[in-house]
């Protein structure tokens, strides 16, 4: 049997074997009729009727569209303030106190001023998504530009290849695997933060939608949204993953010996 | 640049933003962003040390707790996992499903099934942060030098002296950088427990000074929670330079990366 085989059917006994672990635990077993504790079988159940109802998909479609566009501001403002950090030394002299002490402030700290000033809406769902996922892509930024191979640089400058050139196509295409693993760990940030907000505020989506079930005391409804998040947190992380991947292969420092 | 000029130019963005502020917010009328006074004086009434033995030691409490039940499990399951490839290959769906679900879903059903006291408050903080040290421990561990393993095997090193020696060093900078993001993910899920569900604690006075529209001591909260941040972080940099310093000289030696 191949190894790729062997590891998916493995890893198809290990799903079915945990999901009758669950069954068995709250049917018969110690934690059967635990108050707030479904079986396996009533949250899919739920799962699959809730796949029927609109409310399900335009909640999940908020959840995405936050994350994404937070995404996008968080990236650019990440992206910006770390190329900036990277190449010139006065912003990052003048920027590396603030952001060595801002870095661990947890972002929930800012959330109920927020709350009172915006109200529990999409926007602050965004804001917050924002001022979490900026760190990881600042920081990787920060690193790939700082991480580039002497060698080369020095090389280049040996050649008098002229500054923009290099700053463009040595410089920040080597930071570019950086930059992608930045804004991957950026994306699941920002989607935790998404719905972080709504179980925490009320605002639109997946998170508004889990407060309400929890509120209503309906713990399959809660647990078959858990299992929706789930699947929007894999999917999300599965594309960006892949386009870290790509751009690992292809400028990542292993690239060249490859093509070589 | 001296070291006075670094010193110079590093405060001046803080700076020139608390002025803004404290100019902006003078009147002290505006209901949203109260003067710096109040706030200031509203972080000593509340935080030095009036609140400190009821709202913030109980919470650090469940913190440190959840903490060391993440670090207990999650790096002995993470050596088993990267060492055992079928349990590897068996668990490893699952745990890419879990990792994926944001921990702070957990809450609701946490305190459906276990109530709003610290029990549930230490299982979520252990959740949360039991993920990353799983996860980076299992990817150390299977990173570990093969031509290690080989020596180790051929001098005929027993198991636990493998693990101890060989495999556990090799992963611990991979450890400890999943130690990290736990300890801010358990920080966030203290504080976001708190706000969701609780009767103490500094997330649960921060919003129920929101639903009054107290906003001096929501400003006084988020300058407590970035000085703990802050703090904590150091903590954890000066726990984790002792433990890998071997690693961080090596790394110093030979340049940047």
């Amino acid at each position: 049997m191949s190894r790729a085989m062997r590891k998916s059917i493995l890893g198809v006994a290990g799903v079915v074997l945990s999901l009758v672990l669950w069954q068995y635990l709250t049917v018969g077993g110690p934690l059967a009729q635990t108050p707030g504790l479904p079986t396996a079988s009533g949250t899919f159940e739920r799962a699959v009727k809730q796949a029927g109802d609109p409310e399900l998909w335009s909640a999940l479609a908020t959840t995405l569209v936050v994350t994404l566009a937070a995404l996008l501001i968080a990236s650019l403002l990440g992206i910006g303030v770390g190329l900036l950090m990277g190449y010139s030394k006065i912003f990052s002299t003048a920027l590396d106190p603030l952001v060595q002490f801002l870095r661990p402030v947890p972002p929930v700290a800012l959330l109920p001023v927020a709350l009172l000033v915006m109200g529990p809406t999409s926007n602050l769902a965004i804001l917050m998504a924002v001022v979490t996922a900026m760190w990881p892509a600042l920081v990787q930024t920060l690193v790939g530009v700082r991480g580039v191979d002497n060698v080369t640089l020095d090389a280049a400058r040996a050649m008098v290849l002229p500054p923009l050139l290099i700053q463009t196509r040595i410089v920040l295409l080597s930071a570019l695997p950086h930059i992608a693993t930045g804004i991957r760990i950026a994306a699941s940030y920002a989607l935790l933060m998404a719905i972080a907000t709504g179980i925490l505020t009320g605002a639109p989506g997946l998170g508004r939608s889990i407060l309400f079930a929890q509120q209503a005391g309906d713990s399959a409804l809660v647990f078959a949204l858990a299992v929706y998040a789930g699947i929007l947190g894999l999917a999300i992380s599965q594309a960006f993953s892949r386009i870290e991947g790509r751009l690992t292969r292809d400028y990542g420092p292993t690239a060249e010996a490859a093509a070589s | 640049m001296s070291r006075l000029g670094r010193v110079l130019l590093g405060s001046l963005i803080p700076i020139v933003v608390l002025v803004i502020y404290a100019f902006a917010t003078r009147s002290g009328l505006d209901p949203y962003y109260p003067s710096m006074a109040s706030i200031s004086s509203r972080f000593s009434e509340l935080w030095l040390f009036e609140r400190v033995g009821s709202d913030v030691w109980p919470s650090m409490r469940n913190l440190a707790f959840g903490y060391l039940v993440a670090i207990a499990v999650g790096v002995p399951v993470g050596l088993l996992l990267g060492m055992v490839v079928w349990l590897h290959d068996l668990l490893a769906p699952l745990i890419d499903f879990a990792r994926s679900v944001p921990a702070i879903i957990f809450i609701p059903p946490l305190i459906l099934v276990l109530g709003i006291g610290d029990v549930s408050k230490v299982l979520i903080i252990a959740l949360g942060a039991g993920f990353p040290l799983l996860i980076t421990t299992i990817d150390g561990v299977r990173k570990t030098d093969r031509a290690l393993l080989d020596v180790a095997r051929a001098i005929r090193l027993s198991r636990r002296r493998t693990i101890w020696n060989i495999v556990l060093p090799g992963a611990a900078p991979s450890i400890m950088g999943g130690a990290q993001t736990g300890l801010q993910v358990g920080f966030f899920l203290l504080i976001a427990s708190e706000m969701v569900g609780a009767s103490s604690g500094i997330g649960y006075l921060m919003m129920r000074a929101q639903a009054s529209f107290d906003s001096p001591t929501l400003w006084a909260g988020i300058v407590l929670l970035s000085l703990m941040g802050f703090v904590l972080n150091l903590l954890f940099l000066a726990v984790r330079n002792r433990i890998i310093h071997w690693h961080l000289a090596m790394r110093a030696v030979s340049g940047s990366r």
